[in-house]
């Protein structure tokens, strides 16, 4: 009986796997007419530029956008958000999206797949933007962005001296997304525990070396028991690892006292960095599975369940409201880096100087131009952040007024997205990313051809909570009067090639340096420079210092 | 000609069984071949993956055999894999004849389930398992630092190896066991009768009589292996290592992944040829292995 | 089978099948009395071997995080459709390879060990799975996975070894090849049947990387992407923005998490073990 039934199943099976695969084949035959159009050769022309705006005929028909955006969690259909952004900008919006670690891979299939993709928000660290720009897989946006009174801030944004890095051969082809430096990481103290041990606020590292043994061994939280560090360190290596910048300032390039270039990566201050983390991991001052945690979030969860006395948060708004639910009697003391200390010796973090993190671009298959750069100029608008930020007046909130929400009801804010899914400080979990990661608004009128200034100045929205008790809210804000700023200010084309390799060696050596025996220390260390040297750092040099000659101060 | 149509004509059924898995393989394997051709040029951004522009013959290959990182992450992928097969298929053949002796069925069936089920979890969780497992200041590395021993971890060059092909046997034995097992099960119990009347021990018998019956079998199993190690390993791995190993667990899939991550310059091309390399390299193992077969007597593949 | 006393030989291996049962299990163990813990006597208890506390309030937590089910619906459904499919592809084409007088066996054979040892590369693979027009649908997750050089051999294999007495009389009687196959292979078959619909199943319940690739909307995450998401996938860049999980997702959670997902594996699985066991015997009885 059983074996009567399942053959009868078989040739139907079989069938529709034949079905399937005809269809795939005349699928590839119909399609494959589109593929000289995506993947031929770079020309460098806009032709398309020239052909007339078809803005005007598409008025009333929805313009469909397939967007790309890393880690998108919300239903363009559903999300009443979006829903009233498409209603405004006349579009039709479709989300296309990959995991936080695969991005790149992503992004990268779809640009040399050639499949219709209208807009990607591209890292522009890692994907190779140089590359994608010289060779035609992406749009130059300059005989759109002529048009300034239709694009009036994205003209502003993408030829400004602050993002010089992001135009190929005078060229632009890209709108990067409005960052602030360091996207707001700050380390925080806890002023309580500090008290407790008798120590002060650390301003060098011998006296961030006494915190960390005194936080670690003297039983700051008062339980009685030995469960504390002073901080959770992991991911020791990334380019944010707040433990390797402890002495050197956090910028790719600086210049020796001598006026020579340095690499940042293989100078004294990174070798007093590695050997101050050194010297915590063999005393056993920091966690000893630094090297296996995946998680960078772990630092911060670790403070916030009131088990550490440094963290490092993006959004100390929230982190303290979060630490105070676990521990009443925390209280936060940001360390605040000394930028214009030549030593940077002061024991807390310096920002990174990067003004960008993604870059919007049109690949070549872009179907409207036009209208993507509409939907990314309203994005930029005061009304547009004041949307994606917090949501719908009269909905999500009640009133606005000078950065302050009035009213924001939760309930509503719940009805259309995870309260899990963590938003940021006012509401939407799109706030950030699709064309700036501040949230607040920037009035690029006050202060035309000078955006670093208007950025500098931003409006930071708040809630009508935070405003009355919560000293963080304007965090990004005040790390723009701390930051260092980037000597070479270019993307070099030799380090989107060797970058992989140079990351992957400084990686090994520099674990290696943290947990093999002291006596060998200097040793490695010479291997290691000799190793970036020998596999395309003398490449970047070269290319750097070409960059310098021709465009130093 | 003749004899090819009536072939046709004789066996139209076999074709028509045979055609849908064939059609598979033209679709989803030997359509995407095309794109061996970067391997031998340099590719950038934006162009076709099926024409030969910008062709440079082996440069890519030169660049990748003149980078000792790349001969260090070969050697160790080489000598994992001649851990896991070493290792990793004398335990299932183990487990398999245990479990073939076993006659009580409710343990049977206990010591499968247990057995059997890490097979079933993806490398991510194993990886977390690991990990965890392992974590320098809790669980067994507490117990071994209170006893002043020093501590299992994953950063330790000189157990990290070693850890992987555990973890290996840990997730795989019971399950490769089965192919095995069976083997085992199909072999004629008169066999065991009759060896049993002429005296001989179980132990006996497992040498004699099990182990030759089922020796097609690992040889299938061995030239698959063989074949395909070399390319194994990348999931695992890449969720087990940290900067802190690569000296030892860097493997030729990781390497490549991490240094060809931004895809910029020749990356694409030299990863390309790494890969066509390491194909290279199997398929010269994977003949050698069919030929030893074939030499003890059994025609496995070809 | 007559009933033989217990020897040493049988204590020795019950003993070894006992511990190498206990290696496998023990892991299972200490990740959930880490899931069941509390955050103190996490921090107090460091051994972690039995458990200080009761608290599945982490379960909770993923259990209601967004479309936790439903990605686990899908790995269903595409496990299920998937394996399906890889039979249908796998098991007539092996005993076509398998008959000795099929004349273009050895051809074929070596075409298809041949994509075994070369192969295209991601990108041209993306290429061809998105102009099939499967991109962003669920069998994008299941068809490229669906057939494989290994798992054909191996069913080859077995089809060789089969007895082909039955075969010949049948042939004698005037039988097909296809009758052949369905009346007296097809049930033969049955325990490697089961073999491969694991192997199959398992493949594809575990994939993630099809997904990155080919799935762009996150309503058809199937569970492994979820989990990688929970798990490791918050890596540098989620937090440069501040954005990330800034609600705490601590050492209990992730453990939590991946007790969770492998529930259903351990919930399904005994059930499958019957069957397949069951189709093991069978092959033993007849073969």
């Amino acid at each position: 009986m059983e074996s009567k039934r399942k053959w009868s199943q078989v040739p139907g099976a079989l069938v529709l796997t034949l079905l399937l695969a005809l269809s795939g084949c005349t699928a590839a035959s119909n399609s494959s007419e589109a593929n000289p159009q995506s993947t031929g050769p770079a020309s460098g022309n806009s032709s398309e530029a020239g052909e007339p705006s078809t803005g005007d005929a598409a008025a009333e028909e929805p313009t469909e956008i397939r967007f790309f955006r890393v880690a998108v969690t919300q239903d363009p259909t559903k999300d009443r958000v979006l829903l009233e952004l498409q209603k405004r900008t006349n579009t039709k919006l479709e989300f296309v999206t990959a995991p936080w670690d695969q991005q790149a891979t992503k992004v990268n299939t779809m640009l040399a797949s050639g499949e219709v993709i209208d807009v990607i928000s591209m890292d522009d660290g890692a994907v190779d933007y140089i590359g994608h720009a010289r060779n035609g897989t992406i749009l130059p946006l300059d005989d759109y962005l002529k048009d300034m009174e239709r694009y009036p801030i994205e003209s502003m944004i993408a030829y400004d001296d602050v993002y010089q890095k992001f135009l190929v051969d005078g060229k632009s082809y890209g709108i990067p997304c409005l960052n602030q430096p360091g996207g707001g990481w700050v380390a925080g103290i806890r002023k309580d525990w500090l008290d407790k041990v008798g120590l002060d606020v650390p301003t060098n590292l011998d006296e961030l070396y006494e915190v960390f043994r005194a936080f670690k061994e003297e039983d700051p939280d008062g339980n009685g028991q030995d469960d504390t560090y002073a901080m959770i360190v992991a991911q020791i290596f990334d380019s944010w690892g707040l433990m390797m910048r402890l002495s050197s300032p956090p910028v790719t390039w600086t210049e020796n006292e001598d006026g020579s270039l340095q690499y940042t990566g293989t100078s004294e201050g990174q070798k007093a960095s590695l050997r101050f983390v050194k010297r915590l991991y063999d005393e056993g001052l920091i966690n000893q599975d630094v090297f296996t945690i995946r998680d960078r979030d772990y630092c911060l969860n670790d403070f916030t369940a009131g088990h550490s006395g440094i963290g490092f948060s993006p959004m100390w708004a929230k982190s303290l409201a979060e630490v105070k639910a676990n521990c009443p009697e925390a209280e936060v003391e940001l360390l605040f880096p000394a930028p214009h200390d030549p030593r940077y010796t002061n024991g807390a973090t310096v920002n990174d100087a990067g003004w960008s993190w993604l870059v919007n671009v049109l690949p070549k298959t872009c179907r409207n131009p036009e209208r993507v750069l509409d939907l990314l100029e309203y994005l930029n608008t005061g009304e547009g952040r004041k949307l994606m930020c917090t949501g719908i007046e009269g909905i999500h909130y009640d009133r606005y007024e000078d950065g302050v929400f009035y009213g924001i009801s939760q309930e509503e804010q719940d009805k259309d997205w995870d309260p899990k899914d963590g938003e940021g400080p006012t509401g939407h979990p799109l706030w950030w990313g699709l064309t700036s990661t501040i949230n607040g608004t920037i009035d690029f009128e006050a202060y035309p051809g000078d955006l670093l200034s208007a950025m500098q100045n931003c409006v930071t929205f708040v809630s009508e909570e935070d405003k009355a008790d919560n000293p963080f809210y304007e965090q990004r804000k005040m790390i723009c009067e701390v930051m260092a700023h980037e000597l070479i200010d270019a993307k070099l084309e030799t380090a989107s090639t060797y970058s992989g390799k140079l990351s992957s060696i400084s990686n090994e050596y520099q674990s290696r340096l943290i947990l093999e025996p002291a006596e060998n220390f200097d040793a490695i260390w010479d291997e290691y420079v000799e190793q970036m040297h020998a596999n395309g750092l003398d490449e970047m040099y070269e290319e750097a210092g070409q960059w310098l000659k021709e465009n130093g101060k | 000609m003749r004899r090819v149509l009536t072939s046709f004509k004789r066996d139209k059924w076999l074709y028509v069984m045979v055609a849908p898995a064939l059609l598979w393989f033209l679709i989803f394997c030997y359509t995407p071949m095309f794109g061996i051709g970067i391997a031998f040029r340099r590719y950038q951004p934006g162009m076709s993956f099926f024409s030969f522009d910008g062709f440079v013959g082996f440069k890519n290959f030169q660049n990748l055999f003149s980078d000792h990182f790349f001969w260090r992450a070969f050697q160790n992928s080489i000598i994992l894999a001649v851990m896991r097969i070493a290792v990793c298929l004398p335990a299932a053949v183990f487990m398999a004849i245990l479990l073939s002796e076993v006659k009580n069925k409710v343990f049977k069936s206990l010591v499968q389930t247990v057995t059997y089920i890490p097979h079933f979890l993806s490398w991510v969780v194993v990886s977390v398992f690991c990990i965890t497992f392992f974590n320098p200041e809790t669980g067994i590395n507490f117990l071994l630092k209170g006893r002043g021993l020093s501590p299992i971890t994953l950063t330790d060059n000189n157990l990290f190896r070693i850890i992987v092909v555990g973890a290996d046997m840990w997730k795989d034995m019971g399950f490769n066991s089965v192919l095995f097992l069976s083997a085992i099960l199909s072999i004629d119990p008169g066999l065991y009768e009759s060896a049993a009347i002429d005296g001989a021990g179980r132990g006996r018998c497992i040498f004699s009589i099990t182990l030759p019956c089922i020796r097609n079998t690992i040889l299938t199993v061995f030239v698959l292996w063989v074949g395909t190690i070399i390319g194994a390993g990348f999931d695992q791995i890449f969720n087990m290592y940290n900067p802190a190993v690569y000296a030892t667990g860097d493997i030729i899939d990781t390497y490549v992944y991490r240094t060809a991550f931004s895809m910029g310059g020749d990356n694409y091309g030299t990863a390309t040829a790494a890969g066509l390399f390491k194909s290279v390299i199997s398929l010269g193992l994977l003949l050698g292995a069919n030929a030893f077969s074939r030499r003890i007597g059994e025609e496995i593949i070809f | 089978m007559k009933k033989r006393k217990n020897t040493a030989f049988d204590y020795m291996v019950y003993l070894i099948l006992a511990v190498l049962g206990f290696l496998c299990f023990f892991p299972f163990w200490y990740v959930f009395v880490i899931s069941v813990s509390t955050a103190d006597s996490y921090l107090a208890d460091k051994l972690h071997f039995l458990p200080h506390a009761l608290d599945f309030s982490e379960y909770y937590r993923t259990l209601v995080s967004s479309g936790f089910l439903r990605s686990f619906g899908i790995s269903v459904l595409i496990t299920l459709c998937g394996t399906l499919i890889a039979l249908v592809l796998t098991i007539p084409s092996a005993y076509a390879l398998s008959r000795p007088q099929f004349a273009p066996r050895k051809v074929f054979n070596g075409l298809i060990m041949f994509t075994m040892l070369f192969s295209g590369g991601m990108i041209p693979s993306y290429i061809v799975v998105t102009r099939l027009g499967l991109a962003n649908k669920l069998p994008a997750l299941f068809l490229p996975m669906a057939c494989s050089a290994y798992n054909l051999i191996i069913t080859k294999n077995f089809m060789t070894s089969l007895p082909v007495s039955l075969e010949e009389s049948a042939r004698i009687d005037g039988a097909s090849d296809i009758t052949i196959f369905f009346k007296i292979v097809f049930p033969l078959s049955k325990p490697i049947m089961a073999v491969m619909a694991l192997f199959y199943g398992v493949g594809i319940y575990n994939d993630y990387f099809n997904s990155v690739l080919y799935i762009s909307s996150r309503e058809l995450y199937p569970l492994q992407m979820l989990l990688r998401e929970m798990i490791v996938a918050n890596t540098m860049q989620s937090s440069m923005i501040g954005l990330g999980n800034l609600t705490n997702k601590s050492e209990i959670f992730k453990m939590a998490t991946v007790v969770i997902s492998i529930v259903p594996i351990l919930c399904v699985y005994p059930f499958l073990q019957k069957y397949f066991v069951k189709g093991l015997m069978l092959g033993a009885v007849k073969g």
